[in-house]
């Protein structure tokens, strides 16, 4: 019977109530059972002052630092000890110091603050691990067996068997929580080392190929110099590289500068910003490039004193010594070795892009002196991701926009001309390293690892990884490429042995760990934002509350594991994070920049700009000086004679070209999955961090894009429930029809979590499920953008 | 000073009591899980009867009570856990001020009333600040307190009860009740939501009988 048929006869009798009044047989009064939870307190203090309103208002000035490109000024208004409500940035608002206000992730953040799923206590796993089946412990228990893992792991593999996973849930400050993993790790023994990021990997390996450095970036303002800006691939609406980076493209235009966005979706960027949007296809960048490059050769309208003076291999007569005939970037365009000259008709087929449009942009590139070739890192995410960032920097070099101000050279983008000092060091003994998307290849064959994979410092691993730290982060699961291979691979409890994982909420990593520990916001600690790698600022990060429930600062846990090792002292320097932050800053004033401000002033602005008198360019003392570039033959190498040496011509070539894709529109795998899946940043999340707001997700669902033209095939409406799937796995997920997205393309936002139904079918849309973990050829990266998929109607 | 209309001092005395150790048994249930030695002392006082006759909620409980054995308890032990602990996301929190902010957050707005109303009753709550003190063990735990400090707190009880637990409770169970199937949960929340409703009555009923002198 169900308990609301009969109100009535459900409804409690005063008669039978009053039962109750008997049953006192056991001391049943307050404090008799369950935690008596309200103190008499030992003064009465008087009654007014507790109301709300009459309580005093601190606003503390704060800044997360996840893995956003930008920073923004949070103002925590902090009543009782509790945050009531959040404010931004109100300092004066002026072109070169501007405001760093918040977006919709910014001000929701009370939100992720205290919601009701926030780990409040530390735990450790008693099920099968992954199967979700925890116990709450004591905080000495978990440090007991942390240490004690450490060690015995440690005791039985060796150092290189320790490693702390990629994590970027609090990366950009001066503790960061895997830091402070591996600073333990470093003073008892050592671990092994990731190199690279998951992010810009492919980027970070090609570019220094032809510059030398991934410090290829312009400061923000010197974009208002420019005439013309190509955004390729970049998304800054959604994807902040840096808070005030829109400011400036604002800016820009309203100066006349025309801009051109390049991506396979209609993005937000491209809404509030372009005058043309050109669609892509995925993978296909280069061979637009390709196509651009040879207009701009067969027109005469490359920049010929600049490749003179400053670039190799662009013709027959600046090749380097003991290359054949016919490897130049000319000899390539022209098809003087192949055959085929890379027209823009030729690379129409490819990429989509129509042959005049192609034309078009390269002669308005090549002719609107300065212009600014500016790359997003989602292009990169791909098979052959080393291509897309030479291939741009490869225009930026033949139009002459290297060094120049308004000019760009493209490449990975980086630029920085501000530091603060991070006074936390470490020194890890153990000096092998892998590229950090193969951490899960190190844990299946670690031992059989080589140079080929990307295995540095020694000739061969002595272990493969047995204990995982991941400290806030999501890359254990969620955010690692082919989440079904992942997980089974963590399931099997006799390869990595040991996982701990420290975290806000139970992220479909945290699932996976064998002790959980409860972590804390920004608002529960001290520390100094700062962003990526650009802008002239840094936000600083006041502490507003204590750590809520039982959750703990990571700097303070592995101050307590180190103090198992008896090294708590040496760990800490008897500092604590607040001791830690007015050492940077002292520091920073004394040994960077004389008119920082104090601890006081710093804490009271929120933030601090540092103000130069120009722009900075990048490459501006190659150009403009005498300084050499930094590579082998001191130029710009168009052709890399250190790429060709490495003898793999077809997927390494050794100047920037269009190599197709596996799992690309030429992959003959499209038979059976004929469509290109992407994903993007989506401008509700950071990553996977907000995906369990439903603000956000009001804002802006978790649902996939594809075109009218592709869904009328599939009989797909707009809101269906659908089904997507590969080799790898498949997702279930609401379709959005829209023309935003060019035919023969679906795009998944990155970042929602894994939420697997009892058969283990993805529920919500977690693009990795997927993606593959096959690495880019030269950085061994990411290529989470490089998919085949069919979708159908669930 | 708070003063009793009429005879019916006895079957007001007992009404308190009642209501005392219905708070007392409620605040029991929803502050931890449910330990073997609380699990036995409830069963061999023979509650179960009382239990019983309440409502569909008493039934539950009851038939948990009298059937249950080890692996039962640990198993809603362990539904405690799922539910008001985590670490997975909680159906249901036992907290106000999710239900009554529209931001649906702990710390919200409601638990500043909830703080201010154990204040002014020289009241604090001991972990302030770390945990939320709008918790529902908690607040029945404040009810109960009152309640035993005599009828002189009859005013702050119905100010707490209609400001607070009459405001949530119902929403709470609902979502309680539509997250488990456990028979001690499930038929806690019921005869928690029941009883808020029954209070809801007899609060009235005591406010017309009691006068101020």
């Amino acid at each position: 019977m169900s308990e609301d048929t009969n109100l009535l006869k459900n409804k409690m009798q005063r008669r039978t109530f009053l039962k109750w009044s008997g049953a006192i047989g056991v001391p049943l009064v307050l404090g008799g059972f369950g935690t008596k939870k309200l103190l008499e307190k030992s003064e009465s203090k008087p009654a007014a002052g507790n109301h709300k309103k009459d309580l005093p208002e601190n606003i503390v000035s704060t800044c997360s630092i996840n893995n956003c490109g930008g920073r923004c000024v949070i103002k925590a208004h902090v009543v009782d000890g509790v945050v009531t409500r959040i404010g931004t940035d109100t300092n004066d608002d002026d072109i070169l110091t501007p405001q760093m206000r918040a977006c919709i992730r910014g001000r929701g953040y009370r939100k992720m603050l205290y919601h009701p799923d926030r780990l409040k206590y530390p735990m450790k796993r008693v099920g099968k691990r992954g199967e979700g089946k925890f116990e709450r412990i004591s905080w000495e228990e978990a440090i007991d067996t942390i240490a004690g893992e450490m060690k015995r792991i440690g005791d039985q593999y060796g150092p290189e068997s320790r490693y702390v996973n990629y994590a970027s849930g609090q990366s950009w400050g001066l503790f960061s929580g895997r830091n402070m993993a591996r600073k333990l790790l470093a003073m008892t023994g050592g671990y092994l080392n990731y190199r690279n990021d998951y992010s810009s990997g492919a980027a970070n390996v090609a570019t220094p190929y032809t510059y030398g450095t991934n410090n290829s970036g312009s400061s923000f303002d010197s974009i208002l110099h420019t005439k013309y800006i190509i955004l390729w691939g970049q998304n800054p609406s959604e994807m902040i590289n840096s808070t005030p980076y829109m400011y400036y493209l604002r800016e820009a235009k309203k100066n006349g500068a025309k801009v051109i966005v390049i991506d396979p979706r209609y993005t937000d960027t491209s809404i509030g910003f372009a005058d043309e949007w050109i669609p892509i296809l995925p993978t296909t960048d280069n061979a637009m490039m390709d196509a651009m490059a040879y207009v701009m050769v067969t027109e005469e309208l490359y920049d010929h004193e600049f490749i003179q003076k400053y670039c190799v291999g662009f013709d027959e007569a600046s090749m380097p010594d003991g290359v054949p005939e016919g490897e130049s970037l000319k000899s390539y365009l022209t098809g003087k070795k192949d055959g085929i000259p890379k027209t823009p008709e030729w690379a129409e087929k490819i990429c989509g892009v129509p042959a005049a449009k192609i034309r078009e942009i390269a002669r308005d590139y090549a002719t609107a002196k300065p212009a600014a070739l500016i790359q997003g890192w989602g292009p990169q995410r791909h098979a052959y991701g080393e291509q897309i960032v030479r291939g741009g920097a490869q225009l930026a070099s033949i139009t002459g926009n290297v060094g120049k101000l308004g000019g760009w050279a493209a490449g990975t983008g980086y630029w920085s001309r501000s530091d603060i000092v991070y006074p936390i060091e470490f020194e890890n003994p153990v000096k092998a390293s892998i590229p950090c998307f193969l951490w899960s290849d190190a844990v299946e064959r670690g031992t059989e690892l080589t140079a080929e994979d990307g295995l540095e410092g020694t000739k061969k691993l002595k272990s493969n990884i047995k204990l995982i730290f991941n400290i806030a982060g999501n890359m254990l699961v969620n955010q690692h490429s082919d989440i079904n291979k992942t997980t089974k691979l963590l399931q099997d409890e006799k390869k990595v042995e040991f996982i701990v994982v420290s975290d806000l909420f139970m992220t479909p990593s945290a699932k996976y760990a064998d002790i959980l520990l409860p972590g804390t916001t920004f608002f529960e600690r001290w520390d100094i934002g700062v962003p990526w790698c650009f802008g002239d600022y840094v936000v600083f990060g006041g502490k507003a509350i204590d750590p809520l429930y039982e959750c703990r600062n990571e700097y303070d846990v592995f101050a307590n594991i180190a103090g198992k090792f008896g090294l708590k002292e040496e760990f800490s320097e008897g500092k604590s994070m607040l001791d830690w932050v007015k050492v940077s800053i002292d520091r920073t004033q004394k040994e960077l920049h004389p008119d920082f401000p104090s601890f006081e002033e710093f804490s009271k602005n929120g933030i601090h700009h540092f103000t130069f008198d120009e722009p900075l360019v990048g490459f501006k003392e190659q150009v403009e000086g005498n300084q050499k570039f930094e590579t082998p033959s001191g130029k710009i190498e168009l052709f890399s004679k250190a790429l060709w040496d490495m003898n793999k011509h077809d997927e390494i070539p050794a100047i920037a070209k269009y190599v197709p894709a596996w799992e690309g529109p030429e992959d003959p795998l499209k038979e059976k999955y004929p469509l290109q899946l992407i994903g993007w940043h989506y401008k509700r999340r950071c990553h996977s961090t907000h995906d369990n707001n439903p603000w956000l997700e009001e804002a802006a669902k978790q649902e996939m894009w594809i075109n009218p033209n592709d869904a009328e095939e599939r009989g797909i409406k707009d809101g269906d429930r659908v089904k997507v799937f590969n080799d790898r796995g498949k997702l279930f997920i609401d379709a959005k029809v829209t023309t935003r997205i060019i035919p023969g393309v679906i795009g998944i936002p990155q970042g929602a979590w894994f939420t697997p139904n009892k058969k283990g079918i993805d529920q919500r849309g977690s693009l990795n499920v997927l993606t593959a973990q096959r690495p880019t050829p030269l950085a061994k990266a990411n290529p989470q953008q490089t998919n085949l998929a069919e979708v159908k109607k669930a | 000073m708070i003063k009793l209309k009429g005879d019916s001092v006895k079957r007001f005395q007992d009404m308190q009591v009642a209501r005392l150790n219905l708070y007392v048994f409620l605040h029991c249930l929803f502050s931890e899980p449910l330990t073997e030695q609380v699990f036995i002392s409830l069963k061999d006082y023979g509650y179960t009867e009382e239990i019983e006759e309440l409502n569909e909620g008493g039934k539950m409980l009851a038939n948990f009570f009298n059937k249950a054995g080890e692996a039962q308890l640990q198993a809603e032990q362990n539904e405690f856990k799922r539910l008001f602990i985590g670490p997975e996301s909680l159906p249901a929190p036992p907290w106000e001020s999710f239900y009554t902010t529209k931001e649906q957050i702990l710390f919200g707005e409601t638990m500043y009333r909830v703080r201010e109303k154990y204040s002014l009753a020289g009241l604090e709550y001991a972990r302030k600040n770390s945990e939320p003190e709008d918790h529902i063990a908690v607040e029945l735990e404040f009810m109960a307190w009152l309640i035993e400090k005599g009828p002189e707190t009859f005013p702050e009880q119905l100010t707490f009860f209609e400001e607070h637990l009459y405001r949530w409770v119902p929403l709470f169970t609902e979502k309680l009740c539509a997250s488990t199937a456990s028979l001690l949960y499930k038929g806690a929340a019921l005869m928690l939501k029941d009883f808020i409703r029954f209070e809801t009555d007899t609060l009235k009923d005591m406010k017309e009988r009691l006068e101020h002198v």
